[in-house]
């Protein structure tokens, strides 16, 4: 049995095919808000042949391993690959986002920093999801949602208590790094939302947490220095991050504890201050 | 000796390299060099110069102009202002005509 669904990420049309339903029940609570029924551009498969699972990129053998942890990591890399390298007019953004109703947040940063598990926690705490590692900026300067599944390292996806209740068939596609949707944290998905909030946040175990205010002429050369594309949109794409910033407050976050992390991003987007460092 | 003074830029009229991008966020600017994909963030301070490095004015204006609008020191603002736009000039973001008087 194989089973395939095509769905729109960036400006690639993925198809993703697999030959077991429970992983097509999986990638459909994951990829279900990007669904298209539009002809695929770009074609991954993760097919099991006894106990071997094989990740095959348009016909192509990529990988082959006995871990469905892993086979289902390399997809969800390749995927994202495919939907990065198809992208040409959108400035796409190392960062990850989430909106409020008071506008939205960028939490921006290399990888490791603890981008991914912040915006979880957002998300979460009531934020709409947007993204979690590749954020669109179009040619307004706009926020555009690419809401690929939340990559969490598997302690960071231990400091969530809903994902304890993860179907437990999904199990074994989850291994060094997990993979969820905002439904499977309590949360939804965000919207087109004006940027009000720029955080860098960088994990330090042990750490406690404090908040340093940082120039947005900082945080636009630290966001641009982070882009996927930048030196191909050259100009342009100065200018959009510029837009983009707008009047956003920006600040850098260093810490261990994401749950203070995420009360100072909820009282920055508040109208009452609580100052915690 | 400033960087300025060591680069004879006293008298200078220094102006910004052609295809240079700037953008001011607040009291500061970043620029982006297209053709070296890099970008250069100037603090307040160097915004300050920067922004009056229009060509026409020479370093001693300069630092008159920002000395009459910040209250400083006019002795210590051209010191200043000489080691910015050497600064500038070394990293290949602010050229000095070379007719311009003064230049070495």
């Amino acid at each position: 049995v194989k089973i395939a669904t095509t769905y729109r990420c960036l400006d690639a049309v993925v198809e993703i095919e697999t030959s077991d339903p429970v992983l097509a029940a999986l990638i459909d609570e994951l990829f279900g808000v990007m669904a298209v029924s539009d002809p695929p551009t770009v074609r991954c498969a993760l097919v099991e042949q006894a106990r071997t699972y094989v990740i095959a990129v348009d016909g192509d053998s990529v990988v082959t391993t006995d871990s469905p942890a892993y086979a289902f990591a390399h997809l969800m890399w390749e995927v994202n690959r495919a939907a990065i390298a198809a992208t040409t007019t959108d400035l796409l953004l190392h960062a990850a986002a989430a909106t409020h109703d008071r506008g939205a947040v960028l939490v921006g940063g290399t990888s490791g920093s603890g981008k991914s598990t912040l915006v979880a926690a957002l998300v979460g705490s009531g934020l709409g999801y947007v993204t979690d590692d590749v954020l669109p900026v179009d040619g307004l300067g706009r926020v555009v949602p690419y809401p690929k599944p939340i990559g969490l390292g598997e302690d960071a996806a231990s400091l969530f208590a809903t994902l304890r209740a993860l179907r437990p068939e999904y199990r074994p596609y989850m291994g060094e790094e997990w993979f969820v949707a905002p439904a499977m944290l309590g949360g939804t998905y965000g919207r087109v939302t004006p940027l009000t909030l720029v955080v860098l946040p960088r994990y330090e175990p042990g750490a406690a947490t404090s908040v340093t205010a940082m120039s947005r002429a900082e945080a636009l050369v630290a966001l641009a220095g982070g882009s996927f594309n930048f030196a191909r949109l050259g100009n342009d794409a100065f200018a959009r991050v510029a837009v983009l910033l707008g009047e956003s407050e920006c600040y850098r976050i260093v810490g261990s504890d994401v749950d203070e992390m995420v009360t100072f991003v909820l009282s920055a987007l508040s109208s009452e201050r609580e100052e915690i460092a | 000796v400033t960087a300025g003074e060591a680069a004879g830029l006293t008298h200078a009229r220094p102006s910004p390299r052609d295809g240079l991008a700037a953008v001011r966020l607040d009291d500061e600017v970043v620029l982006y060099d297209e053709e070296t994909a890099t970008l250069h963030h100037l603090n307040a301070a160097a915004t300050m110069v920067w922004e009056r490095c229009d060509g026409r004015r020479t370093l001693q204006s300069i630092a008159i102009g920002i000395a009459r609008d910040t209250g400083a020191a006019l002795e210590v603002v051209q010191a200043d202002v000489e080691d910015v736009v050497g600064r500038l000039v070394g990293a290949g973001l602010l050229v000095v005509d070379g007719d311009d008087d003064g230049v070495n």
